[in-house]
């Protein structure tokens, strides 16, 4: 088993956790990326 | 915990997943929280993505999907959205005052107007409250 974890349960559910930050981060950079190049700030999305 | 979000929390943590809300996604991510929203929120933050940051609505759609969140469908709140906005306008914001009345779940804001409105035995929470609520449960 690979090592640190316990059994392949506890493995898959550390990458399934990965998996979901990684997804989070890259929508993140996204948006962020498209906010920097319209010099938009938060206040000009949610007024 | 499972908690209600509104589009301010959500576009916060996409803009710095290393503010407060962007604490709070990571959670989700991390399945430490259950994080909830309303297809107004979705469609209200699609909206915006495409209308003020210029992605398409397939890009938006790339960008939601990623989020940690459970989206319920307007048919499940509908009824009970309609006496959610005597006490609330905004659609939106009454989207999810109705989801929180049917679920038994508490909202997260920053909304000023949202935080002081009263409907049913509705909870809602300032988002430094319930990280620090979070931060106590550890």
């Amino acid at each position: 088993m690979e090592e640190g974890f316990p059994n392949m349960e506890a493995l898959i559910t550390r990458l399934i956790v990965q998996y979901k930050k990684d997804r989070l981060l890259e929508a993140s950079k996204k948006f962020r990326k498209r906010m920097d190049e319209m010099d938009l700030t938060l206040e000009d999305l949610i007024e | 915990m499972r908690y209600l979000i509104d589009a301010n929390i959500l576009f916060s943590a996409l803009y710095d997943l290393e503010s407060n809300a962007g604490r709070l996604l990571t959670m989700a991510a991390e399945d430490k929280v259950v994080l909830i929203s309303t297809q107004h929120v979705y469609l209200e933050m699609e909206r915006i993505t495409t209308a003020k940051l210029g992605f398409t609505r397939e890009e938006a759609a790339e960008i939601l999907k990623r989020l940690p969140v459970q989206w319920i469908e307007r048919e499940l709140y509908e009824d009970e959205l309609k006496l959610a906005l005597k006490a609330h306008p905004d659609e939106g914001d009454a989207s999810l005052l109705a989801c929180a009345n049917l679920i038994n779940c508490e909202i997260i804001t920053g909304d000023k107007k949202l935080l002081g409105t009263k409907y049913r035995k509705v909870a809602l929470r300032k988002l430094k409250e319930t990280l620090d609520i979070e931060q106590k449960r550890k």
